[in-house]
């Protein structure tokens, strides 16, 4: 079953997508889209096109719309029947009789021919007798009483182009405030997602284009480490966006663009460990980076190389924890850095470390051991050389120094 | 998911809940802290806090859960984490910059959120005086926020912070380190601590034993 969508309408195309993945432009004023399956969603003909009708107004369509057992009468029926129109199985040449035949897709040649005979509509066309008509015509002849008689196979032709998601909005007056900014783009956000739940696709990145009142374009750029399409979520993603990094000038123009990806997919099971939810954590990330700052919030990754404190923080991504059977375990010995590296005074006596003075730490060393020499990366900028010695002060504090090649001393942290 | 989670892993059977308060078993170092509660491990330096707390981070990952380390000082070294074992991937690190307010902020916000197994609040550099400053109401926000879940906020610090809200409190006192290898060019075999049960129960002390590295990685 197909239906077909006539009208001036530019939102023809998202009306059928709402109905169907097969949908055929035709033209800029005309759909035609597959109806099979729906029919256990809304149930019959009437109803599925009572649905069509019901949504297409929501959106603000008039147009045409027909639904018939091929695609041809369907095409027919919309382009020259007003309003709705059911044509059931078996009844297409009755519904089509009165259609004049300019409205068939044939040549001009054969039409003029065909007026020369006398006919006048479809129902003339399809009261002609089949051998004769095929004797005169050939196979144009054939096809077009099988058109007549809505009984043409004909196929859906899918060209789909790649959905935009992105939405608009340009404003009287320039909106200075961010609460009001909010406001729509809230909106346009609904909308777009609307439209990405339809696709069964998802977002992985928001830009933001803020045109301002000096005709300069603005865009912020907001990535996300996993796809998702919550409106509320991407919201929050957006007003922490515009907040750490205002626009800085009247908004007169407001565009919203996402760029889909397929949904995160994700099995669960009864056994793991429940974790944060993907949108609320996206959020809280971006609420914790707006709080310290953007580089310092993130899962640790060891970096490949013995240079002291060298590590690097990516995006936290959680997927779903496999419980492992946890034994009991020795305790480790943990380092506590000073992050940076606090400077100190460091007295000696023939090779033998007596004092620590620092703004963190000072004490007389009751034990030390060391120096052990570390040194690396020479090719790089992130080279090093120095010793290092492990150090216990009279307050019991067992703490890392080291001394640079150029002669200063640091407290580096404390094991604990 | 959260509902399923905590239904189908109820808190009695989950590796934090305390069989006994009196003599904490701290190689299951998860086990020594209730779920759904805020626990305090209190000590001065070197007394094996960061350790423990580290333990917990690598049973707590390993068990499948997600970590939060609020990290007020910016002290936090990934590879001691990982030598204890856990998987850094599961653990999410906030470096707050030497700034208490935002390290309680932080900390409000991850336990506000949900999900995660455990929360480490490192205020062990803090000053007393800044601790002292910290309005008592932020801790009862903190004790709502985390009870009746399956996490557990563990707080790291000198001295008790957040006192009556705190269900569990550990104090470790007393370090001593022993060697490994020949003077002067000696590595840490063991720091040797006591550890005492200041709350529910004043119990102790126990040794708590923190080891270091082995032979083979040195």
């Amino acid at each position: 079953m197909f239906g077909c969508l006539y009208g001036a309408s530019p939102r023809l195309a998202e009306l059928a997508e709402q109905f169907s993945p097969l949908v055929e432009r035709l033209a800029d004023d005309a759909v035609v889209f597959s109806l099979n399956g729906l029919s256990s969603l809304f149930g019959d003909s009437h109803q599925i096109a009572a649905e069509i009708s019901r949504r297409g107004a929501s959106i603000g369509i008039a147009a045409n719309l027909s639904i018939a057992a091929d695609k041809t009468t369907a095409v027919l029926a919309a382009r020259n029947l007003r309003g709705v129109t059911i044509i059931p199985a078996g009844r297409e040449a009755k519904a089509l009789s009165g259609i004049s035949i300019d409205a068939l897709p044939v040549e001009p040649d054969l039409l003029a021919t065909l007026q020369r005979w006398g006919l006048r509509t479809l129902g003339d066309v399809a009261a002609l007798p089949e051998i004769g008509i095929t004797e005169r015509l050939g196979q144009a002849g054939h096809r077009l009483r099988a058109l007549a008689l809505g009984k043409h196979v004909d196929l859906l032709h899918l060209s789909r182009p790649a959905a935009e998601y992105t939405a608009r909005e340009e404003f009287d007056d320039p909106v200075e405030l961010l609460e009001p900014l909010l406001f729509v783009i809230s909106a346009q956000l609904h909308d777009l997602t609307a439209k990405l739940e339809r696709n069964g696709r998802a977002a992985i990145r928001i830009a933001v284009i803020a045109s301002t009142d000096s005709c300069a374009e603005i865009v912020r750029s907001i990535e996300l480490p996993v796809a998702m399409r919550d409106p509320k979520a991407l919201l929050k993603q957006v007003q922490l966006a515009l907040a750490a990094k205002p626009v800085g000038a009247p908004v007169t123009a407001i565009q919203i663009a996402l760029d889909p990806a397929d949904p995160r997919v994700v099995q669960g099971g009864l056994f793991q460990a429940a974790g944060p939810e993907p949108d609320k954590l996206q959020t809280l990330l971006s609420r914790l980076r707006a709080l310290t700052g953007a580089h310092r919030v993130g899962s640790p990754e060891i970096l490949n190389t013995h240079r002291p404190n060298a590590f690097q923080l990516r995006p936290s991504i959680f997927g779903a924890g496999d419980p492992a059977p946890v034994n009991s375990r020795p305790v480790r010995l943990a380092f506590r850095y000073f992050r940076p590296p606090i400077p100190a005074r460091v007295t000696m006596q023939k090779q033998n470390l007596r004092q620590v003075v620092s703004e963190y730490a000072t004490g007389v060393v009751v034990h030390f051991a060391g120096p052990w020499r570390t040194s690396g990366e020479w090719w790089a900028e992130t080279s090093w050389t120095r010793d290092e010695w492990d150090v216990v002060l009279e307050d019991h504090g067992v703490y890392r120094i080291y001394l640079t090649t150029s002669g200063q001393w640091f407290l580096e942290g404390s094991y604990d | 998911m959260a509902k399923i989670g905590a239904l189908t892993r109820p808190l009695s059977s989950l590796p934090g809940r305390t069989e006994t308060v009196e003599r904490p078993d701290f190689t299951q170092a998860l086990s020594v802290v209730p779920r759904g509660a805020i626990a305090e491990i209190l000590g001065s330096e070197s007394t094996g806090r960061t350790a423990l707390a580290q333990s917990m981070l690598a049973t707590a990952t390993l068990g499948g859960e997600v970590v939060a380390w609020i990290d007020c000082d910016d002290a936090f070294d990934p590879v001691s984490a990982a030598k204890a074992g856990a998987d850094l991937g599961r653990m999410l690190w906030v470096q707050c910059g030497r700034q208490l307010e935002i390290a309680l902020k932080a900390a409000d916000m991850v336990l506000h959120n949900g999900g995660f197994g455990l929360v480490v609040l490192d205020l062990c550099n803090v000053t007393p005086g800044a601790l002292y400053r910290v309005p008592i109401s932020y801790w009862y926000r903190m004790r709502r926020a985390v009870e009746h879940t399956p996490s557990v906020l563990v707080i790291l610090g000198r001295q008790s912070i957040a006192r009556s809200c705190a269900a569990r409190q550990f104090g470790l006192d007393g370090p001593r380190v022993e060697w490994r290898g020949q003077n002067p060019f000696q590595t840490i075999l063991r720091l040797r601590s006591d550890a005492y049960s200041k709350k529910p129960v004043p119990a102790g002390p126990i040794a708590l034993d923190v080891i270091g590295d082995t032979e083979e990685e040195i």
